[in-house]
């Protein structure tokens, strides 16, 4: 017979963590903003005549700025996957996850916060997990 | 070899070496000609022009050859080649993202320290900016030494006695964007060193139902000093003593009246649940209408005090009054009453076995 356990506190802290918010009009901005440094026009005009897109890729943008905020400032003995597991990222949509790349990208080439308690190769490895769950689903 | 693509924005592209580019312009190595364009940032485009070939002026980002371009130039170490109109606009694009990024993790931090099973596992620099951001975003929630009693607290704690004001901005590294940033910084600067300088006045946010449970009474008023006439940190004036008194007495009423009402409806209930047990009992059916006649009366007394007390506390709010400690209070009022809502201790009274009305009298001012 096996035993599961549920460590409790992990899943609360997934529960708050789905709860986290960006405000509407920063997403918007950076969905803009990235959109127009890709240069892709099929992009910018699909987020123009595609009232969905906008609405999902402002959802992806909030998981985005959530988990590598998350990645620079939860300390080293955190279990990251927490956070990936309460977030759905680009959830299947292709030119989403082009755009969610490429923010990604943006983003993680940006100042960090500096802190001494979050190695450079700590920081880094999350960031791989982020890039890992926005590249597959 | 490395190629150069030329290209006029409108489909046509012209492919050269970085070796021919770096000839026509009379450079004699191509890290010459690469560190003159460095530069001179408009090189490429004029030499572009000498050969009689098209350069794409806008330096258009949707523009896959200028990508080429720049990824070819970034790949040896240069940084890219843009006319000045494109620079500008490069560099408007990357303040802005980096100010809305700043903006957007601020907010994402300020809320992650309200969390219970997230803000313990945030790092100290984390922790100084979420509460640097709270005061910002105005979730000051100062915490106070007697609760002081966890990680994230004593670190807040910290920071507000200190760290904040100059540590803050050297929190994120150099980025050209911090302007999201300096302004939550500049915000917070101001709002802490009110909050110190008026420790007495800090907003009482430990106002909670338990203060009900247990039967005491708020006193209205913040516990850890005597309120002051002044601004605290947000901006709002202090209710005076004789208003705080006048309010807390329309909280109190409120409160009773509230707490009668989940009374009768509870009463209602169990006469209800009586009646249903015992269907042919004509005592039985004559309480549930006489518990129904009682909630009808305790229904009224109630909205009309519910309407004085929420109506109170509106226009002093609107008048800008700091109402902290009658917030609790209003949500109540927002909320529907219903049996359930009997307090603690009425409860364990009212559930009680055998002694069926063992309960003493309450007065006005045990609520």
């Amino acid at each position: 017979m096996t035993t599961t356990t549920i460590d409790e506190s992990r899943l609360s802290a997934q529960v708050q963590i789905r709860d986290l918010r960006v405000d509407p009009q920063v997403s918007e901005g950076l969905i803009r903003t990235t959109i127009r440094r890709m240069g892709v026009p099929a992009l910018a005009s699909r987020l123009e005549s595609d009232g969905k897109f906008m609405f999902r890729a402002m959802a992806m943008v909030q998981d985005l700025v959530v988990s590598t905020t998350l990645a620079q400032s939860l300390t080293p003995d955190t279990e990251f996957s927490d956070v990936l597991a309460a977030r759905s990222f680009a959830g299947g949509d292709d030119s989403l996850r082009q755009v969610g790349l490429a923010m990604f990208t943006w983003i993680a080439n940006s100042a960090r916060l500096q802190d001494a308690e979050i190695s450079n190769e700590l920081l880094s490895a999350r960031l791989d997990q982020i890039g890992v769950a926005l590249s597959c689903c | 070899m490395r190629l150069v693509i030329l290209n006029d924005g409108a489909g046509q592209a012209s492919a050269y070496s970085l070796e021919t580019l770096a000839g026509c312009a009379g450079h004699s190595s191509v890290d010459d000609f690469l560190a003159a364009c460095r530069e001179n940032e408009t090189l490429l485009m004029e030499t572009a022009q000498q050969m009689g070939e098209p350069f794409d002026r806008e330096y258009g980002e949707s523009n896959a050859a200028s990508r080429e371009l720049r990824q070819r130039l970034e790949a040896r170490g240069y940084s890219a080649i843009d006319d000045p109109v494109t620079a500008q606009r490069r560099e408007e694009d990357d303040r802005e993202f980096e100010s809305l990024l700043r903006y957007g993790q601020g907010e994402v931090l300020a809320q992650a320290g309200t969390l219970s099973h997230v803000k313990n596992s945030l790092t100290k620099s984390a922790t100084a900016i979420a509460v640097a951001a709270m005061v910002a975003f105005g979730g000051l929630s100062v915490p106070n030494t007697a609760h002081a009693d966890n990680s994230f607290e004593r670190v807040a704690k910290d920071a507000l006695g200190g760290a904040i004001g100059a540590g803050l901005l050297g929190q994120f590294g150099k980025g050209r964007g911090k302007t999201a940033l300096q302004v939550v910084g500049a915000a917070t600067g101001v709002v802490v060193a009110e909050s110190l300088q008026h420790p007495q006045v800090q907003p009482n946010t430990q106002y909670q139902n338990t203060q009900y449970q247990n039967g005491m009474n708020n006193q209205g008023y913040p516990q850890n000093g005597t309120p002051a006439y002044g601004q605290p940190g947000n901006g709002m004036t202090l209710l005076s003593y004789d208003k705080q008194e006048k309010m807390a007495i329309q909280e109190r009423n409120f409160m009773a009246s509230r707490d009668a009402y989940a009374r009768a409806l509870y009463n209602a209930q169990q006469a209800e649940e009586n009646r249903v047990l015992d269907p042919h009992n004509d005592a039985e059916a004559k309480a549930a209408v006489a518990a129904g006649g009682a909630v009808q009366v305790a229904g009224q007394r109630y909205s009309q005090v519910r309407s004085e007390f929420a109506g109170a506390f509106e226009i002093l709010a609107r008048n800008g009054y700091a109402m902290n400690n009658f917030t609790y209070a209003y949500s109540l009022a927002q909320k529907p009453v219903s049996a359930r809502d009997l307090n603690a201790r009425d409860l364990a009274a009212v559930t009680a076995p055998i002694q069926p009305d063992a309960r003493p009298t309450r007065s006005g001012f045990e609520y």
